[in-house]
Order: C-alpha cells, then sequence, then structure tokens
C-alpha cells in the first residue's frame, strides 16, 4: 500500500504526505460540503451550519485523539504512551462530534435532529473515504488470511507488513459496508426527518457492521475485554442505545 | 469577523509552512504543525458566522465572509495533512528527544508500529540504521569469526529474564 503517497519540497526540505492524513483530510471535507449542500437545499442558514461543522470537526478530532490516548494507557499502562505515539479512534469521535454539534446548532438556531438525519448518507460517505486512508497507511489491518482476495502489505513503514503476511482487507470491508450505507440512506425516502430516526438508524446499523468487521481484525494494538476489542464493546453499546431511543420514540408515538 | 476569518486562515498557511520546514525541531514543529489546523478551524467558523450574519443583514460584508471561508478551506486541508503527518512525525521525534532509549532503536517516524502481531507479540521491523549482515562463505584461509556469548538480561533481583523486553515503539497512525 502508500503509507506515503507524495513529498512537498519547501525551502529545499523534503517532507512525506501520507496516504491516512490525505484520505482522513478528504473524508472529512467531503463529509462537511456535503452537509453543507443539504442545509443549501433545506434552506436553512448555511453560514451557521459551516460554522457547527467547524465546531463539530474540531470536537471530533479532539475526541477521535483523547480515545486514543485512553486506549493506549489503557493498553500499555503509560498514561503517555499515547501522546507520544499519535492516533485517532473513530468511536472517540461520535460523543464529542454530536455534543458539539448539538450545542453550536442551539447556539445559531439551527434545526439540530432534522441536519442530523439529513446528513447521514455524507457522514457515512466520509467514513468509507476516511478508511482508504487505514488500508493506505496499513494500519487497522486484517488478520493472517490465505482467501481469494487476500492482502500482502509489503511497504516496511506499514504497522500491517510486520509480519508481511496475506491478511483479511479489513479497511476495505469496512469502507464498502459505510459506501452501502450511504447509497441506502441516500436513496431511501427521509421519512420522519427531524425527529432523529435516521441517525439513530444509522447507529444501529453501523454498530453490526463494525462488531463484524471487527471479528476480521489482526491488530492486537488495542485493548481487548472480555474476548471483544474495545471498539466491539463500543458498538454493542451503541447498539443498545440507539435500539433503547428507537423503541422509546415508538412508544411516544403509539 | 470576516476579516478575522481571513487573516487566520493565512495564519494557518504561515503555521502549515513552518511545521513542514521545523518539522524535525522537538516541540516547535509539533506546535506549528497542530497549530495550523486549529486556526484554519477557527476561521472557518468565524467565516461561518460572518455569512450568517451577512444573510440575515447583521452588518457584515457577504464578499469578506465568503472570501474568509475561502481561504480557511483552502488552509485547512493541506494543513491537516501536515499535522497527520509531519505533526505525528515530530511527536516521535519529541518522544525521543525526550526518552533517547527510543532513539536507540533509530524508529523514528518511519516506524510507524511496534509489529504488533494477533497474539500481542512484537515482531520488530526491520530497521534501517541497523548493519546488514552478510554469510560468511567458509573459507580455508580465513578464520570463522566468533561471535560473543549471548547476553542474558537479568532482573534487579538477580534472577534470569526469559528475554530481553519489546522495544517502545509508537503504533500505527490511526488505532480505531
Amino acid at each position: 500500500m502508500f503509507p506515503i503517497v507524495t513529498e512537498v519540497v519547501l525551502f529545499g526540505v523534503r517532507r512525506p504526505i501520507g496516504g491516512y492524513g490525505l484520505a482522513v483530510a478528504i473524508g472529512v471535507f467531503l463529509s462537511c460540503a456535503l452537509i453543507a449542500r443539504v442545509a443549501y437545499r433545506q434552506r436553512l442558514d448555511v453560514g451557521a451550519t459551516i460554522a457547527s461543522l467547524g465546531y463539530a470537526a474540531g470536537a471530533g478530532f479532539a475526541g477521535s485523539w483523547l480515545m486514543f490516548v485512553v486506549v493506549e494507557w489503557a493498553r500499555s499502562g503509560d498514561p503517555l504512551q499515547g501522546i507520544r505515539a499519535g492516533g485517532l479512534v473513530f468511536y472517540g469521535a461520535v460523543p464529542s462530534v454530536a455534543l458539539a454539534g448539538y450545542l453550536s446548532a442551539r447556539s445559531f438556531g439551527l434545526p439540530y435532529l432534522r441536519l442530523l438525519d439529513l446528513s447521514v448518507p455524507a457522514i457515512a460517505a466520509g467514513h468509507a473515504i476516511g478508511r482508504i486512508g487505514c488500508l493506505l497507511g496499513g494500519c487497522c489491518f486484517g488478520a493472517e488470511w490465505h482467501g481469494a482476495w487476500a492482502i500482502t502489505y509489503s511497504d516496511p513503514m506499514a504497522p500491517a507488513s510486520h509480519p508481511s503476511v496475506p491478511r483479511h482487507p479489513t479497511p476495505l470491508y469496512e469502507s464498502f459496508g459505510l459506501i452501502v450505507l450511504a447509497f441506502v440512506f441516500a436513496l431511501v425516502p427521509a421519512r420522519h426527518v427531524g425527529t432523529g430516526q435516521r441517525v439513530l438508524l444509522y447507529g444501529l446499523t453501523y454498530a453490526v457492521l463494525r462488531f463484524l468487521v471487527e471479528t476480521t481484525r489482526g491488530d492486537a494494538i488495542r485493548g481487548m475485554f472480555i474476548g471483544l476489542s474495545t471498539s466491539q464493546l463500543t458498538s454493542v453499546a451503541l447498539f443498545v442505545f440507539a435500539l433503547a431511543m428507537l423503541w422509546r420514540q415508538r412508544q411516544k408515538v403509539a | 469577523m470576516g476579516i478575522g476569518s481571513i487573516v487566520l486562515g493565512l495564519f494557518a498557511f504561515v503555521c502549515m509552512v513552518g511545521g513542514i520546514v521545523l518539522g524535525w525541531v522537538p516541540f516547535l514543529g509539533t506546535m506549528l504543525s497542530f497549530l495550523a489546523p486549529v486556526l484554519a478551524l477557527v476561521g472557518i467558523i468565524l467565516g461561518g458566522v460572518a455569512l450568517s450574519r451577512a444573510k440575515s443583514g447583521g452588518g457584515e460584508s457577504e464578499g469578506l465572509a465568503v472570501g474568509g471561508l475561502v481561504t480557511s478551506i483552502i488552509a485547512f486541508i493541506p494543513s491537516m495533512l501536515v499535522a497527520l503527518t509531519c505533526g505525528v512525525c515530530n511527536v516521535c521525534a519529541t518522544a525521543m528527544y525526550l526518552d533517547p532509549s527510543i532513539g536507540a532503536f533509530d524508529a523514528g517516524p518511519v516506524h510507524p508500529d511496534g509489529g504488533m502481531t494477533p497474539n500481542g507479540s512484537i515482531a520488530p521491523p526491520p530497521f534501517p540504521s541497523m548493519p546488514s549482515v552478510t554469510p560468511l562463505a567458509p573459507s580455508s584461509t580465513t578464520p570463522t569469526p566468533t561471535l560473543p556469548a549471548p547476553v542474558t538480561p537479568t532482573s534487579p533481583s538477580g534472577q534470569i529474564s526469559p528475554g530481553m523486553p519489546p522495544p517502545p515503539l509508537p503504533p500505527g497512525p490511526g488505532t480505531g
């Protein structure tokens, strides 16, 4: 794969540009651009939406980095390990983005749940591109597998190349699943928009997807508790939360 | 706010360039690399608020607001790239500066992971600084080099430990 996609030269200094960073940047930008377009088409305040997205993006990076630090701390026992290493955990972004989005939308007078419901395909599409970054960087890799579509990382800079054996293309599984989710949510007519039902349904389906994808992962770098990875435990929590909220909504309607 | 957004976008560009050029300097490279996307994000927020106020007749110039937004968004993407590559590299460089034992492996930013395998064992990557070993052909004229006996590490209590501890290498760019 391509942990380094290109190099930039500034004032004679050569610096690599990582595939992971490139994909994450494109994913975040695409998500935000699509959400701003949704706001424009819904005749919402585009400027306020962009400002909210700025808050949410900042909170998302902070939350996913904090989650990485916590996971690294739990894994290594060293509280500074995560700070020294640097990395992101997607699930850390979920509560921070939700909270920052809610607070900023409230302060700008934006319909938070309606915007969130309509943004589901954009969120899924951006996340799918971000996962391509894992494939390029060789992180979040799959377990050893010698099947038909196994991939072998050969670049020594890719964590997945130590050892360099055929593996499950785990980031591609998740990316493919997310693209399918993005298309399904984009094509299925939006009903009950503004109730948060669509975003809860997305949370439910993503939790299932992530739980299944995690079974093919081979990087034991994350914490494991009661036989489940931290992301699988988070998936279970997300599934239960989304299901409970959907059930509560149904009860209210009934 | 529109002007502030433009200024922040430009500052983000300056920090980004500083992050690239001074990426090898511990602490300073990190600060510049990570400050750039933060400034760009603040610029985007200010630009968005300015645009919102301009649309609602709040006394802001729509042109300046859009200009600030465009400048900040254009600054944000490369800034994030620099933060996630040069910035993370500099975190490793800073870690080596603080803990020279990490530098002894010459792992640095080019080995983003310790090579964790599914069973949790560590397979260190082939470090570029290690001298390559070429097998010597047995010859009657050249004496066979004798290697020193392997040193078995001992614990402070004097007990023989089963092996060397794994090298403290940083993990990959993302584990989520």
